[in-house]
Parts: C-alpha cells; sequence; structure tokens
C-alpha cells in the first residue's frame, strides 16, 4: 500500500525550475541526478518498510517528472495541465483543420510505401522532413506558452504535433522492421 | 582504482562493523559469489581456489543434490538427471523453449513453468538455481564467518517479469535476502567504471552463456545512466557450442546418438571452442559408448562459418538499442566486454568492426559481473563508501494490456527509468457489472499473441453501476528490482477493488512455501529456526536504522511521537531475545507503522536538502 505523499508536488517544483516551455535542460539534469541521490531506493534498501516505500514512491514521481520535462511534446502538454486544459495523449482528430489531416494522410501512406519497397533512404528523408516539421511546431509551442500565454491555440498545436510525433514512432518501428 | 589489490595496511576505510553483503551472478554455465574486502571487490573461492561454480546440478535418488564441478563430472554419465544451463528454463513454459528438445532432460507435459523429472522426484527451474545459490551462500557465510544481510543477484538486462520473478524466489527458496535484482551489463558497468573513472557514454556488450544483453549508459559524475538496453534472451556461448555439436554430428554421420555420447560431443565441442579461441584448430575427440574412437579436427575458419549468424544476431538488438538512446556509433566512447563467450576472436572483431573501435577487455569477462554486484550489494547493506555513486536503471520491455480485439496498448515503454508507475483509468460496459479482468503483458509487438502473457488479474467488487459509468483507475508500479505489481481502486465510490492474481506461469506464494519445505526435508524444527533467525535479521536491521534516524532526526518528532517509538523500539529490543519469531514479526511491525510519519518528514528533509535554497520550501512539506 502506498503512503500518501503530503503534497504531490508538480513536476516543475520537483526539480526547482520555473514552470515554462523554455527551460534550462543543464539544471533540469542536474537536479534530477540530484533529488534521486537523496531519494532512489539503493539509498534506504538498508532501512525500514516506510522508508523504502516512501523512496520508492519519491523516485517514481522524480522519474515521471524527469520523463514529462524531458521531451518537449510532454513538457508542452503538462505545461497546459497545469493551466488547467487537458491534451490528450492519443490522437483526436476534432479540432483539426481538413489540410492538416490530409497532409497526415498523404505522410502516412508515404510511409507504407516505403516500407513495402524496403526504401531506407526515402525513410531517412520522410523522417527528416518530419522532424523539421516537429522543430517548427516547437518552436511555436514556446511562443505560444511562454509569450503569449495562448493556451487554446497551444493545445490546438499540442494536438497536432502528436501526430508527428506519433509518426516519428512509427518511423522508428518500419526501420527495425526494414532491418531485420 | 577499485579492482587494484590494495598494498598491505592501506585499507581505505577505518574497521567500523561492516554488514556482510555479497554480490551473486548467477550464470548460464557458471555462477560466482563475491564480497567487499578492504573496500575492494573480490570473488569467493572455494576450497579448491575456483572462483567458478559450474552452473549444474545433478539429482540423484536418496541423497541431496550435487551442485557444480562433482555435477559437471557426472553429465555423462548421468545426463538425464544433470541438469545444465536451468537459466534458460527460468520462468519459461516447455513450448516457450524450442532448445529444451536438444537435451537429454525427462520433462513433464505441463502447462505451467517447466518441471524435470529426475531420479530424485520432479524439479522445477526455480528450485535447480535455489541449490546452486544455495552452494554460493554457505561459501559466502564460511568465508566471511557470519550471517549476510543480504546479497545483489544479478540478471540479464533483457529478463523479462517472469524471468526476474523466478529469479527472486529462487533466491527466497535458498535462504537469501535479495538486496537487488541487478542488470549484468550495468553490474559490469559499475566495475569497470568505479575501477577506470570512466566518464562519458559506453556501450556493454554481455555474451553469456545463454543470454545476450546490450546496454548503454552514460557515466557522468558518479551517476551510471542506462540510457537503452536490448538483448536476446535466448542467445549465448551455448548456441556457439551447439553449432559445433550439430556440424560435429554431420560430419560423423551420427543420426540418433545416445544420450551419453550427446552429452559427451557436447563438452567435447564447448572444449574446441575455448582450444579456438587461443589456437589456430582444435580437435574434437570421444570415446563413444560402443566403445569406438573418434577425432575430428576443426580449424578457427570453419569455427568462423558455423557461427557467422550467430554472431550477425547479436549486432540486431545493438542497432536497437543505439537507436533508443538517439546515439550513432560516433557517440560512443568505449565497448566494455562482458560474458565469456566475448573471448571468442570472432567476436571481438565483429564488435570492433561494428564500432570501429578496439573494445575493451582489461577486466575478466567471466568475474566483472560479480565484482560490480558485490560492490552494489555493499552500498545496499548501508556501509558507508567513499563514493558516492547512483545507478538509473530502466525497463528492457514495454508493460502493457490487452484491448479490444486482442491487441497489446503499452502502458510503460521500454527502457523507462525505474521505479516507474502508471495509472490507467477503466470503466465498466455493462450495467451492474462488479468485475473485469485485467491482462498484464509484456513486449514491443502489437498482437497480444507475440507478447509475453504476465498475469491476469481479476477486479472484484466494483460497485454496480450504470454501464461506463464506474472508473477503476488501475496503477502499474516496476520497481527498482524491475519487478511488475498492479494495484487498483473504483474513484467514485472510494472502493478498493480486491485483485486476484493468477500468474500465467510463474509460482504461487503456495508454490513457494512448499518448495521451501520441500528443500528442508519436510524438517519443522528447521523451518521454524530459519524464521526466527530471518526475522531477528530484519529486527536488528530495523532497530539499527531506527536507531540512526532518532540519533540524527529526533527533533522532528513530538515528545509524545518520541516516546511511541522509544517505547516500540525497547519492546523489539527484548523480542529479538525471545525465540517467539510471530512476537517480533508483530513488534516489528509495530515499530515500523510507529515511524510512517518520521520517516516521511526525514525524507522530506534529505529532499529539501537536495536542493536547498530554491523553490521547494513552497512545497510547506
Amino acid at each position: 500500500m502506498n503512503i500518501p505523499l503530503k503534497k504531490n508536488p508538480d513536476y516543475f517544483e520537483i526539480f526547482a525550475i520555473a514552470p515554462k516551455f523554455h527551460i534550462d535542460m543543464g539544471s533540469l539534469n542536474t537536479n534530477f541526478r540530484d533529488f534521486q541521490r537523496q531519494v532512489h531506493p539503493d539509498k534506504t534498501a538498508h532501512l525500514g518498510d516506510a522508508e523504502r516505500r516512501l523512496s520508492m514512491q519519491w523516485a517514481t514521481l522524480a522519474n515521471e517528472a524527469y520523463q514529462t520535462l524531458k521531451k518537449p511534446l510532454d513538457r508542452a502538454s503538462y505545461l497546459l495541465r497545469i493551466n488547467g486544459i487537458e491534451t490528450h495523449s492519443e490522437g483526436h482528430v476534432d479540432g483539426l483543420s481538413e489540410e492538416f489531416l490530409m497532409e497526415q494522410m498523404e505522410w502516412r501512406e508515404a510511409l507504407q510505401e516505403t516500407i513495402e519497397n524496403a526504401d531506407i533512404k526515402e525513410l531517412d528523408k520522410l523522417e527528416r522532413r518530419i522532424k523539421t516539421k516537429l522543430t517548427g511546431h516547437l518552436d511555436k509551442l514556446g511562443n505560444l506558452l511562454d509569450s503569449e500565454q495562448s493556451y487554446t491555440a497551444a493545445a490546438n498545436l499540442v494536438k497536432q504535433t502528436r501526430f508527428l510525433d506519433r509518426l516519428l514512432s512509427e518511423i522508428n518501428n518500419a526501420y527495425e522492421l526494414l532491418e531485420n | 582504482m577499485l579492482l587494484q589489490i590494495a598494498e598491505p595496511g592501506q585499507s581505505i576505510e577505518p574497521e567500523v562493523v561492516q554488514r556482510l553483503a555479497v554480490g551473486i551472478d548467477l550464470g548460464t554455465t557458471h555462477s560466482l559469489v563475491a564480497t567487499l574486502r578492504d573496500g575492494l571487490p573480490q570473488v569467493i573461492t572455494d576450497e579448491k581456489k575456483r572462483a567458478l561454480l559450474p552452473s549444474i546440478v545433478n539429482y540423484s535418488a536418496d541423497r541431496t543434490p550435487t551442485v557444480g564441478w562433482d555435477a559437471k563430472a557426472l553429465q555423462s554419465e548421468d545426463a538425464e538427471n544433470t541438469i545444465a544451463s536451468v537459466k534458460r528454463f527460468m520462468g519459461r513454459t516447455l513450448t516457450d523453449v524450442s532448445y529444451a528438445q536438444n537435451t537429454p532432460y525427462r520433462f513433464v507435459p505441463h502447462e505451467g513453468m517447466i518441471q524435470i523429472e529426475t531420479s530424485a522426484g520432479t524439479v522445477n527451474p526455480v528450485q535447480v538455481s535455489a541449490d546452486i545459490l544455495k552452494v554460493l551462500h554457505d561459501r559466502a557465510t564460511q568465508y566471511l564467518g557470519g550471517e549476510l544481510v543480504g546479497a545483489v543477484i544479478t540478471v540479464p538486462a533483457y529478463f523479462d517479469d517472469a524471468q526476474r520473478q523466478a529469479t527472486k524466489d529462487a533466491a527466497q527458496i535458498a535462504g537469501i535476502n535479495v538486496l537487488r535484482l541487478l542488470n549484468e551489463p550495468t553490474a559490469a558497468a559499475v566495475a569497470y567504471g568505479l575501477d577506470q573513472g570512466a566518464e562519458g557514454v559506453y556501450a556493454v556488450y554481455d555474451l553469456g552463456g545463454g543470454t545476450f544483453d546490450i546496454s548503454i549508459l552514460r557515466l557522468s559524475r558518479g551517476v551510471f545512466e542506462v540510457l537503452a538496453t536490448n538483448g536476446d534472451p535466448a542467445l549465448g556461448g551455448d548456441d556457439f557450442d551447439r553449432a559445433i555439436y550439430h556440424w560435429a554430428l554431420e560430419q560423423l554421420g551420427l543420426t540418433s546418438p545416445t544420450a551419453n555420447d550427446s552429452n559427451l560431443l557436447l563438452s567435447q565441442a564447448r572444449e574446441a571452442k575455448e582450444r579456438l579461441s587461443i589456437y589456430p584448430s582444435a580437435n574434437i575427440q570421444i570415446q563413444r559408448s560402443n566403445g569406438s574412437l573418434v577425432v575430428l579436427p576443426i580449424s578457427q575458419q570453419t569455427f568462423n562459418t558455423l557461427v557467422t549468424d550467430l554472431v550477425n544476431r547479436t549486432l540486431t538488438p545493438v542497432r536497437k538499442a543505439l537507436r533508443d538512446a538517439s546515439l550513432n556509433l560516433s557517440q560512443i566512447d568505449g565497448v566494455v566486454m562482458v560474458g565469456g563467450a566475448t573471448r571468442m576472436p570472432c567476436i571481438r572483431q565483429a564488435v570492433a568492426q561494428f564500432f570501429g573501435q578496439e573494445p575493451l577487455t582489461n577486466l575478466d569477462p567471466d568475474k566483472v559481473v560479480a565484482l560490480g554486484a558485490a560492490i552494489q550489494a555493499n552500498v545496499l547493506a548501508g556501509n558507508r563508501t567513499k563514493d558516492d555513486w547512483l545507478l538509473l536503471d530502466v525497463i528492457p520491455l514495454s508493460l502493457g494490456i490487452e484491448t479490444m480485439g486482442g491487441l497489446m496498448e503499452k502502458l510503460i515503454p521500454r527502457n523507462s527509468t525505474i521505479p516507474i508507475a502508471k495509472a490507467q483509468d477503466f470503466t465498466t460496459f455493462k450495467d451492474g457489472q462488479t468485475a473485469m479482468i485485467i491482462h498484464v503483458l509484456q513486449g514491443e509487438r502489437e498482437l497480444i499473441s507475440d507478447c509475453r502473457s504476465l498475469a491476469r488479474f481479476e477486479l472484484n467488487g466494483i460497485p454496480p453501476m450504470a454501464a461506463g459509468a464506474a472508473r477503476i483507475r488501475v496503477t502499474f508500479q516496476v520497481d527498482a528490482d524491475g519487478l511488475v505489481s498492479v494495484s487498483a481502486n473504483e474513484l467514485i465510490s472510494g472502493v478498493e477493488a480486491k485483485i486476484e492474481v493468477k500468474p500465467s506461469y510463474g509460482l504461487n506464494d503456495d508454490d513457494i512455501t512448499r518448495m521451501l519445505q520441500e528443500s528442508f526435508a519436510n524438517a519443522q524444527a528447521d523451518i521454524e529456526a530459519r524464521r526466527l533467525e530471518e526475522h531477528r535479521v530484519d529486527a536488528k536491521r530495523l532497530l539499527e536504522a531506527t536507531e540512526a534516524a532518532l540519533s540524527e532526526d529526533s527533533h522532528l518528532l513530538m515528545p509524545e511521537e518520541l516516546a511511541v517509538i522509544t517505547k516500540a523500539v525497547e519492546m523489539l529490543r527484548e523480542a529479538i531475545l525471545g525465540s517467539d519469531w510471530q512476537l517480533i514479526k508483530q513488534v516489528s511491525e509495530k515499530l515500523n507503522h510507529a515511524s510512517t510519519d518520521f520517516a516521511g518528514r526525514r525524507m522530506d528533509l534529505s529532499i529539501k536538502s537536495a536542493l536547498t535554497g530554491q523553490t521547494l520550501d513552497t512545497l510547506a512539506m
């Protein structure tokens, strides 16, 4: 049974960094490690049950927080959540433009084709294109979240970016498939 | 400089009371136990100064199992009852292990974990492993002259939950307190990194007797962070022996060799493989059971051709791990070779060629895992060390659940840093539904039939509601051993839903209790004595920890809270003098309960100190 933690701190608080999209990755990495040095289960393995359980809970929370803040898209989504807007992790099409959805379909077809042709070069190209697009989205997200505080617009962009993210993981799977 | 030999009288720490702990490498072909002596890890040898214990157990009627070198000697004359490479069967059913067909054992047709019929009765892989662990445990306690606080036991990084759980169960049956299950490549990285003061990104290529792991770690200012791991849980040095064996059968025109001939040929194949790591050619020589003597020469070139596919099979996981770590080859600062099978020149060449750099082979590939485990065991036992380092490991395979249409939905992706948890909400699809089944799986493929089934959980006691109204939150937790546990509650009513665990092929608590009893030949007195000893060791540990906590942080307690804890400490101190283990257990629980809040405050304090002067004060902890 878990011991309730006194307060569930938000992920930015845990690592003592300002709740913004643009964060200093160096501080995040250092503070994450310093935090784990204190709470990791390896540090409490010789102690009593309560200490060991608490230690696992804190280390779990720290890992989850770190993973979320490390990835720009998850960080954006989390920022929106602490500002009261839930974005779902899976692709929801409502609110997305027809143009965007068409483009998605084209890319998916392109991916399917490279798999069928076992064309690694085309796969590289496709990956580069989507990564460029993704970088553009993330830049825009930074502006919307940090400068303009336009959360609704940011949420819509997060939704779109999830599609790109998903596509990149499918490309990753395709690499595995083609290499085997 | 941890692995260097200390000069006499140059002990690193003053001799405070050391808590005895060991690292155990429970290998496919052989096992080792190591400990820290004057701050240096060293392997504990047997009375003949041998470090390695062959992971072989012979079961003959009316005698205790024979383990190690003596069992190895029985391998050709008593093939059916002499079990080798049992690690390949851990947490596996008969249908999982195609390799089983090539072994001389009498398998019991059975749906759960593999069972083998022997002259001494039916045994399962957990028991066989426990018999190996017992020998290592005895070796360690004799050498160290006292009871162990516990052991770190290493497992292949790519072991799934069933295999890890089986390993932990084996330790329990052997009477060993498991401080941690540690991934083998990570253990090697600890031994190597602390010895060489390495910094940067390292690939650990670990080809053991029956398993292959690749782990990519970042070593930075005392933090060993695993970035990605991959592997093949059924590929190892054994397969190279088999390649020679099958080739030899073909060359000799032997179609159905006797079990003993087959075993003899296999061990000759292994010896030939080992000789070929040093010499350009070797002879395979066997005296067949019909009396005829057979001699067959094999060259390194022939051998290399035979094993090309096996060597290439190791490179696929390496590529996957690199991609998961988002790294390219030029970003790898060093490649560490682990496992006896990496002595083969063909492996070294392939790895050097792949990474474009010579792999590091300066630590004994047979011992490095046990040495790393010993270093970690020393830390986990609570002994002070001069280095303050931290291990951050990952879960090797994605964890998910079965969804509609027999598909697997991933909840925790592979290579997530552990411990990790994930909560998922479910709802009912029928009015008044009070139960649901959740099928937990591990693997990367989409179809559940391609993944490993870990367990089916039946959630009972959901309050009857309209379809879709209940909200059941199921939380999956992966602990620092990489083991999975599941809990659930219904959010609307606040009811804790009961979970019934049906391990797909693990052992349940009853099985373990039964094996424990069997292993003590039903001697009730022994079991009682051991329970008492176990609870005493645990209670002493708890007392020490509590006293240390009180001396550091008693200011965090109100006087009446302090009084409750002090009272419980006194009661426990008294209880361990007696011989009632149930009382010790009961009072220990009382003390644990009394110090829960205290533990929380201490943890909060250390979290604050981690980030001194920063905004954490706002957490009002």
